[in-house]
């Protein structure tokens, strides 16, 4: 199961890790404004096979527009 | 969405998984930097006076409204020691030279993040005719003060260079 982070420790994960962060909205939604570094792989989109971009190597984070 | 996309994922065989709960929304309210077409939009961060007067509860209004005075200041914010922004003070509303910041300040302060756009805040300002407004973070630190002159200005050069 996914471990919920804050701000603080994405910033840490990202710096001494070198996570991964990953935006799960429409595409449309992260060409107007995403976290720098971050890739795009909407929700809708998200399977095995796109999937297989994604580094197994390095922590992932997900993240969408806010908590809910 | 979110946690379905972590939870799909672990479907997916992904072990090493972190879900950012605040979101993008969250990173753009703490000021940290964006990517995107909309990243180059100015945003009130760039006119935010820092500076701003800073008053603990328990200060006499006295010294507050010599301080105020001696930086041209209208406005103090009042905060607790982790900088959070429990009220604001106006020079112009201090009588009582006795009296405490807890007994002058307001409470609660309209607020906004860093990252609200100045066309966004400008047209809220002249829609609800008020001049200035607290910036803090999403945890409620203090960030400092905008004011409506400041964002019509920072605006404007915008809209020229562009």
């Amino acid at each position: 199961m996914a471990r919920v982070v804050d701000r603080a420790e994405v910033r840490r994960l990202v710096t001494t890790e070198h996570a991964q962060l990953l935006e799960v909205l429409p595409r449309e939604d992260f060409e107007s404004e995403h976290i720098p570094g971050a890739v795009s792989l909407p929700l809708k989109e998200l399977n095995a096979t796109t999937a297989e971009g994604l580094d197994r190597q390095r922590p992932l984070i997900v993240y969408c527009d806010d908590f809910l | 969405m979110a946690p379905r996309a972590a939870a799909r994922l672990e479907t997916l065989g992904f072990r090493n998984l972190f879900e950012y709960k605040g979101g993008k929304q969250d990173w753009f309210a703490a000021g940290l930097p964006a990517a995107g077409r909309r990243a180059a939009e100015p945003t009130i961060a760039g006119v935010l006076h820092r500076d701003v007067p800073r008053f603990g509860l328990n200060e006499r209004a006295g010294p507050i409204l010599d301080r105020l005075r001696a930086g041209g200041w209208e406005w103090g914010a009042v905060v607790n020691p982790a900088g959070i922004l429990l009220g604001r003070i106006r020079a112009a509303d201090i009588r009582n030279p006795e009296a405490t910041a807890e007994q002058v300040m307001d409470e609660g302060p309209s607020t906004y993040r860093p990252n609200v756009r100045l066309d966004e805040l400008l047209a809220r300002m002249l829609d609800h005719r008020f001049e200035m407004a607290f910036v803090t973070d999403p945890e409620g630190k203090l960030g400092g003060l905008v004011t409506r002159r400041d964002i019509a200005r920072a605006l404007n050069a915008y809209r020229r260079a562009s």
